[in-house]
């Protein structure tokens, strides 16, 4: 998350002086452009979880789901196979 | 809090200061659908090695099934993450577009209805098998 805390340190001196040739001086072109890019994200975000409309998706959670059963279910049928050739460990 | 930040934060809520859109709602619909569909594969996942399973007939045969059908099915957990990540940009970035995830959501039903076709298959085996 140091993408959001560099965005925040960048805000501060944005919204403190409300200078944005001073941040763009601190920061230079790109850090501010990142900034903004990432703040741009931030707004994203909060706007859906504000509204209540749409929770962010969390992809790499639901992906892990995915994965997760399948492993179970992969198991699962290991056990299944060793038990019916009688191959079970030890 | 600091100011700053507090002053963000006010600005965020006045740029948040629009409704719902039917964009949003075909999201979140969206979001649902892939989750049945997840969850049918995995009960469709299971169903498949079991019978893959029943119908071994040596323990190196189901072994090697169970394999090649781990290799032949790694393409629709890779669809299923696509999808997945799809809906994670279109959530967040308000101009990406949502034919395209619509696109990937829509290979993910005929990859199950295969599998369905496959345990038909290999249960009609078992029964054979087992008369």
């Amino acid at each position: 998350m140091s993408g959001v805390q560099d965005a925040l340190k960048f805000a501060d001196v944005f919204f403190d002086n409300l200078d944005g040739m001073q941040a763009l001086t601190q920061f230079g072109s790109e850090g501010a452009s990142a900034a903004l890019a990432t703040l741009s994200n931030v707004i994203g975000i909060l706007q859906n979880a504000r509204d209540g409309k749409i929770a962010p998706v969390d992809a790499d959670a639901e992906i892990k789901t995915l994965l997760g059963g399948r492993a179970e279910n992969r198991a699962a049928a290991r056990a299944r196979l060793d038990k019916k050739f009688d191959k079970s460990e030890g | 809090m600091r100011a700053p930040v507090t002053r963000l934060l006010v600005v965020l809520c006045l740029v948040a200061a629009c409704g719902a859109s039917g964009r949003q709602k075909a999201i979140r619909s969206s979001v649902l659908v892939v989750n049945e569909l997840r969850d049918s594969y995995l009960v469709l996942d299971k169903q498949v090695q079991f019978a893959i399973v029943d119908t071994a007939k040596t323990h190196e045969d189901g072994v090697k099934r169970l394999d090649e059908y781990e290799e032949k099915t790694k393409s629709i957990d890779d669809a299923f993450a696509a999808a997945y990540r799809a809906l994670a940009i279109v959530a967040t970035a308000e101009d990406a577009p949502l034919p395209n995830v619509f696109a990937l959501i829509n290979k993910l039903k005929p990859m199950i209805d295969g599998l369905v076709d496959e345990l038909v298959k290999l249960k009609k085996q078992a029964k054979e098998i087992k008369p």
